[in-house]
């Protein structure tokens, strides 16, 4: 009964002419105190308001009904037009937003009321790019920025609101991470303008490296991948913010929240120049030092300084363009760095007044500095499009680092462990995008990627005082094409992509072919299909000595999937796609045991051998990390329904159905760790009245599977210890969290305030995040689940 | 505020998840056969040397009697030329450490010849015994269906021939004074041959509350070879209750552990 009614709604909504841009037309009631004759009216009346899309602030501009003079809109966005039955065309504009013409029917004696929503010029929150009609591949959704930017529990932060997608697993806790169709986070590719960047979120609270205002839009693949992308097996996330089109001037926008503070701005410098700029830095690291102080001079303490944990990152964009008829040149600096270190205590100890200075450390690292990670990149990029004809070609280059002292973290498990990364990029690309005059296309293209790379593993410090240290040069060239060719009511698509790779000693010729297919079954909806073989280079840290297993090998994968389209005028969207994959050589995280020689252990064996005669010295186990190679199948369903931010409300309920497995080499099947049977998200964000906007989020998944620990009873010493059982065997309960978000408006002249109110698990459901054994193993139960946690910002844009 | 404070929370609980105290009220009331449990383990000599047969036996439980369907012994890190200090069980994940001793229990095993090692030639001390030795842990692990039971005790294994310690295992008897009865209480009186080591008394039952010091009783009981408990039987249990009580003795190897239990009929 319930599918039947959801049925009919679809059915209604899909058939529905303009169903949120316009209201449907109002019936005047008769007025009794009227004349009771009077004559028969030849005119209508077309009233409405005219609005900015996403934000659903007034527009202050004009209006123009059917040729006659430009009239000014009142300070709500209002107008009225008195217009003969007959159709007219209606023209609306404003000075920041895009002129829009419609044309109305009226009917005499009627009004009709109609709300028009301007895109506003490439600038603040409402940076908007209209879904693109022009679908080449499979599994590629494109979403605006205003759309994610309002996903509740995303911190306003577009890429972080990725996690709400089909096919993407939830965060562990309040990390990032896009983990697609059961694959590891690693497996997704990250790119900003198509640049490989080593990872798209800042530690720890998960907001991305990009300033959310420079953000167009992003493409997201959850698999299907075109040839242009190389070096991932599973998933593409592709932040995109080169669609520059600023109005004259300079704006800029100032945001304060209470974990940091953004700045940015852009503006024209010149007819054929454009300038952009994004800064964020973190106070959350400040604030705890200062507040560590306080409460150490509150407690009597004086003369010496407490000691506190640290965190801060930072994100940066500058952009200085060109363009000029089909040529466009863009510079482009961009980086990130994140640093969670502890700050020791400091004493004054020898009593001279002055604070002892802090304790060097014989260690060949800084032992308080817990994690430092960041990249940066110089990007120049030129574009030209001319007769049909697309080129684009860029380089970058940049530094890479990725330490942590950390190991075993479950919250932190993609990067290193107890190690340093360092290393450059440089990197490059040319593509080009060739019309043929039968009406087919083709796409070619040749990219590299250069990473010098030097891995510091800390695991032999400890026995040996001394770094483990691997140096290799990771190398990437790859080539492909692309032909697009539309034959009646199919779309064909068959791309093949060579890639050359070389790492840790070895190197591989990897044919990549793909072939992408659609068919328009019905106006509304098209059948699609992709194979395609994938190739991607494990991270440095997971093959080098020490820290990693040398004797991985080249990721490769498989993918097919097979889906159905709707696509409706009103923005309404609906997407099913089944899927399955192989992954081989996949690279998993798991724990070995050595039982080590003396001069290699680490943990018991630091005593000095030579003070030793009792004896030969014992051998000793030690628990280390280690990555090992198996092969990987994934396979389900997913699906979404989605409505377009057409009108004063949009959203979208998708839904995941499947299952990761993994495969070792000796034959066992085990569950991935992010296999999720069933993920269900639904999204829906309105404009209300007063410049006052509201969305919410809710989520309902299956639990993570775990590896259950044993109780071992000592008989010897009457303790409780605990063995590992099988590898992911267990699953923690379900999963379910409502997000809201509540945004408010004031605008004055030519500024604006924004305030947000975030709220994340409304209802303070407790699910599992850590969780901990009894003492004897019988029970798990929760250490720490989420609570609702508030967030509040403040943003002025002018 | 709260947000402010989430990240150190996650840092503090990061840091803490790893590590269980002792949590000794839990412990000490560990008492029922709620599980399938390994309760004992007892070796006899407490010396584990190339040359020496040990018998090892183990006292594993479950509720409603049932019978473990499988049982595996076996030790980890011990290497024929290497000594080696092993702490723990994490070794056994590792299959090529992994030496299996026995599908049953009671067995008997001897380690293997590790003559291989150089070590310096035993004194009249310790010392020199202890210094050619490896510490390897042996695990008992008891299936009853999908549930396993696990048990173990760290072992060292001279390479060289050590100071045999011929340390008696318990002999040890266990009573109970009245008639069972559901919702009653019940005396129980267990006796043994040898002072038990620090670790006291442990006693188990099927179920109802040990009243007074839950399993354990010290041993600074007068006198010292004696333990009495009380057992509160509860008002739905009817018919077999039974009740465990162990002994370790003291010894610096090996697990010198007895047992005894009895079947309470409740009417």
């Amino acid at each position: 009964m319930m599918s039947g009614l959801f049925l009919w709604w679809l059915a209604e909504l899909a058939h529905a002419s303009d169903p949120f841009g316009k209201a449907a037309p109002i019936e005047i009631p008769p007025d009794p105190s009227a004349p009771a004759e009077i004559a028969a009216p030849t005119e209508g009346i077309l009233t409405g308001r005219v609005l900015e899309f996403g934000s659903g602030l007034p527009v202050s501009g004009t209006f123009q009904c059917d040729g006659a003079e430009p009239a000014p809109l009142d300070e709500k966005g209002r107008f009225t037009c008195t217009l003969a039955s007959g159709s007219h065309e209606v023209t609306v504009e404003g000075p920041d937003h895009k002129a829009q013409s419609t044309v109305e029917m009226m009917v005499a004696g009627e009004t009709l009321e109609v709300i028009y929503r301007l895109e506003r010029y490439s600038w603040a929150e409402t940076i908007i790019v209209y879904g693109e009609s022009k679908r080449e591949e499979v599994s590629r959704q494109v979403f605006t920025a205003e759309e994610l930017s309002r996903v509740p529990g995303a911190m306003g932060d577009p890429i972080r609101a990725l996690q709400a997608l089909p096919g993407v697993a939830r965060p562990a806790g309040l990390e990032g991470g896009i983990v697609v169709r059961g694959a590891e986070a690693l497996n997704t590719a990250t790119y900003i303008d198509e640049v490989p960047v080593p990872y798209l979120f800042h530690f720890f609270f998960g907001r991305s490296v990009i300033n959310p205002t420079v953000i167009n839009d992003i493409e997201f693949f959850a698999g299907g991948m075109p040839s242009r992308f190389g070096d991932s097996t599973q998933a593409v996330v592709n932040a995109r913010t080169l669609d520059l089109e600023p109005k004259p001037g300079w704006h800029g926008k100032i945001g304060v929240s209470l974990m940091d503070f953004s700045i940015s701005g852009e503006g024209r410098l010149a007819k054929h120049w454009t300038w952009q700029g994004a800064y964020r830095v973190s106070w959350i690291g400040a604030l705890i030092g200062v507040g560590a102080r306080i409460y150490a001079y509150s407690q009597g303490i004086r003369g010496e300084r407490p000691g506190y944990p640290s965190i801060s990152y930072t994100d940066y964009l500058a952009r200085i363009a060109y363009e000029n008829g089909p040529d466009r040149l863009v510079l482009t600096g961009l980086g990130s760095r994140d640093i969670l270190k502890f700050v020791p205590p400091r004493y004054d100890q020898d009593g001279d007044g002055k604070l002892d200075p802090p304790e060097e450390s014989p260690l060949p690292y800084d032992p308080n500095q817990l994690m430092n990670t960041g990249f940066h990149r110089i990007h120049l990029r030129w574009d030209r499009k001319l007769d049909g004809r697309e080129e684009t070609t860029w380089i970058a280059t940049g530094p890479d680092a990725q330490g942590s002292l950390f190991e075993g973290i479950g919250t932190l498990t993609d990067g290193v462990e107890l190690g340093q990364l360092t290393g450059w990029s440089f990197l490059g690309k040319r593509s080009d995008r060739f019309p043929m005059p039968d009406g087919s296309a083709v796409r070619t293209g040749i990219d590299f990627q250069l990473q010098p790379v030097r891995v510091e593993d800390y695991h032999s410090v400890s026995s040996t005082g001394r770094a483990t240290i691997t140096k290799d040069q990771r190398t990437t060239f790859a080539g492909y094409i692309e032909w697009q060719k539309t034959i009646g009511k199919a779309f064909l698509s068959p791309g093949f992509r060579g890639s050359a790779h070389a790492f840790n000693g070895d190197t591989w010729l990897e044919p990549e072919p793909r072939l992408t297919f659609r068919y328009q079954l019905h106006p509304r909806w098209t059948l699609t299909s992709f194979v395609g073989r994938f190739s991607q280079i494990p991270p440095a840290d997971r093959y080098a000595n020490g820290l990693g297993n040398p004797n991985l090998s080249l990721i490769t994968a498989w993918q097919l999937s097979s889906g159905l389209e709707g696509r409706w005028s009103n923005g309404l969207e609906i997407d099913v796609s089944i899927y399955g994959s192989r992954s081989d050589n996949l690279v998993v995280k798991d724990q070995r045991v050595i039982v080590a020689p003396p001069a290699e252990a680490g943990e018991f064996g630091d005593f000095d051998a030579e003070d030793w005669d009792g004896g030969p010295q014992p051998a000793q186990t030690q628990v280390i990390p280690t990555y090992n190679s198996v092969t990987g199948y994934a396979f389900g369903l997913d699906g979404m329904i989605r409505l377009r931010p057409r009108g004063p409300w949009f959203g979208w309920v998708a839904l995941t159905l499947g299952r990761s497995l993994r495969v070792d080499d000796d034959g066992n099947v085990e569950l991935s760790n992010y296999d999720t049977p069933f993920n269900f998200v639904a999204v829906a964000a309105a404009d209300l009245p007063r410049d006052w906007r509201i969305s919410g989020k809710a989520r309902l998944t299956t639990g993570y599977p775990y590896t259950p620990l044993h109780g071992v009873y000592d008989a010897q010493y009457d303790t409780w210890s605990a063995i590992t059982g099988d590898t992911n065997s267990e699953r923690f309960g379900w999963f379910s969290q409502v997000d809201l978000r509540v945004d408010k408006t004031w605008t004055k002249k030519r500024a604006r305030v924004t305030m947000y109110f975030d709220i994340m698990n409304v209802f303070n459901t407790s699910n599992w995040l850590v969780a901990t054994y009894n003492t004897k193993y019988t029970k798990l139960q929760k250490s720490f689940s989420i609570p609702i946690t508030p967030d509040f910002g403040l943003e002025v844009a002018y | 505020m709260q947000r402010l404070l989430l990240p150190f929370f996650f840092l503090l609980v990061q840091t803490a998840c790893f590590y269980r105290d002792g949590d000794l009220t839990t412990m000490a009331l560990d008492c029922q056969i709620d599980r399938p449990r390994v309760l004992a383990i007892s070796t006899f000599p407490q010396v584990f040397q190339h040359g020496t047969p040990v018998l090892y036996d183990a006292l594993i439980v479950a509720p409603d009697g049932a019978a473990p369907d499988r049982i595996s012994v076996d030790v980890c890190g011990l290497l024929p030329d290497q000594l080696s200090n092993v702490y723990g069980t994490d070794c056994f994940k590792e299959e090529d450490y992994v030496t299996h001793l026995a599908d049953e229990v009671p067995f008997w095993w001897e380690p293997p010849d590790q003559s291989a090692i150089e070590c310096t030639e035993p004194s009249d001390t310790d010392w020199d015994v202890w210094g050619c030795t490896s510490i390897v842990p042996l695990l008992i692990r008891a299936d009853f269906g999908d549930t396993p039971a696990f048990g173990s005790f760290s072992m060292a294994v001279y390479a060289i021939p050590g100071l045999a310690e011929m340390v008696e295992l318990p002999t040890v008897s266990l009573t109970a004074e009245g008639s069972p009865v559901a919702g009653g209480d019940i005396l129980l009186r267990s006796e043994s041959d040898v002072l038990p080591d620090s670790s006291g008394w442990r006693w188990y039952v099927d179920a109802g509350e040990l009243s007074g010091t839950g399993r354990t009783a010290d041993n600074t009981t007068d006198p010292a070879f004696i333990s009495e408990n009380t057992l509160h039987i509860p008002e739905d249990w009817h018919g077999p209750l039974r009740v465990f009580v162990v002994v370790q003795a003291p010894s610096s190897n090996g697990v010198p552990q007895g047992w005894a239990n009895l079947t309470l009929e409740v009417p």
